[in-house]
């Protein structure tokens, strides 16, 4: 046969492998060590709750709804999913700041997406979601629902408001709750 | 991986006599130019994966 010999061939094809192999290895170990080094990685949070109950005790009733700040300087935002609203409709946090989102459902399973950021999570009655993060920029980050939860589902939608730091002020009641205008 | 003759249109294992000098100086270097094609590709999703990972997904800030 004309050309590089069948050996050739073989050794041209196992040095591929090993540049792929390679490559791979590189994209795995960016993968692993941006996860740890800027705390990303899907919310994971097994806590129960009693869905036929949250409006009358617990965390979730109407008057623990909204932002509070927590002792160690993070926010925490709490707030309901149910058909076919978010419960407070906008949640206003500081920027630059570590937020805690705790939510769920009273009804059927809902999903949060804030658009623009990496926050995303399904939300499950019964179950409590809680997803950490940080806002770097202060603006309104829309929030849909992002899982079909029955015929109103497209209006499903709330807004996180993210204002600077120094402009994030609890009221009388330790809490932060702010209104949707020109939506 | 055994490596069949190359066959010519007639259905008969092509010999290297039947080679052209033209065809036999492209055969003699098959790997450089597949290597070419391969290594650009690649090359090109290895860029855009980073800057897809770095530009856009670390920038949307961390959540766990």
């Amino acid at each position: 046969m004309a050309g590089s010999s069948e050996r050739e061939i073989q050794r041209a094809e196992l040095q591929w492998g090993a540049v792929m192999a390679g490559a791979v290895g590189v994209l795995l170990a960016i993968v692993v060590v941006g996860s740890a080094a800027a705390t990303l990685h899907p919310p994971s949070n097994v806590e129960r709750v009693d869905p036929a109950s949250l409006h009358v005790s617990g965390e979730f009733v109407d008057g623990n709804l909204g932002s509070t700040q927590n002792l160690d300087g993070s926010v925490t935002v709490r707030f309901i999913a149910t058909q076919f609203s978010f419960v407070p409709r906008c949640l206003e946090v500081p920027a630059d700041t570590p937020v805690v989102m705790r939510t769920t459902s009273p009804d059927v399973i809902h999903a949060l997406l804030v658009t623009g950021t990496n926050t995303d999570t399904m939300i499950v009655p019964g179950y409590v979601s809680e997803v950490k993060t940080r806002f770097a920029a202060p603006g309104d980050y829309r929030m849909p629902c992002t899982e079909f939860c029955g015929p109103g589902h497209a209006d499903m939608w709330s807004v996180v408001r993210v204002v600077p730091r120094a402009e994030w002020k609890p009221d009388a009641d330790d809490k932060v709750r702010c209104e949707i205008t020109n939506q | 991986m055994a490596l069949k003759q190359p066959i010519a249109p007639s259905g008969l294992p092509l010999d290297d006599a039947e080679l052209s000098p033209e065809l036999k100086r492209a055969l003699a270097t098959v790997p450089r130019g597949a290597f070419a094609v391969c290594g650009v590709a690649v090359a090109l999703l290895f860029i855009a994966w980073l800057i897809m990972y770095f530009g856009v997904f670390l920038q949307r800030g961390p959540v766990s």
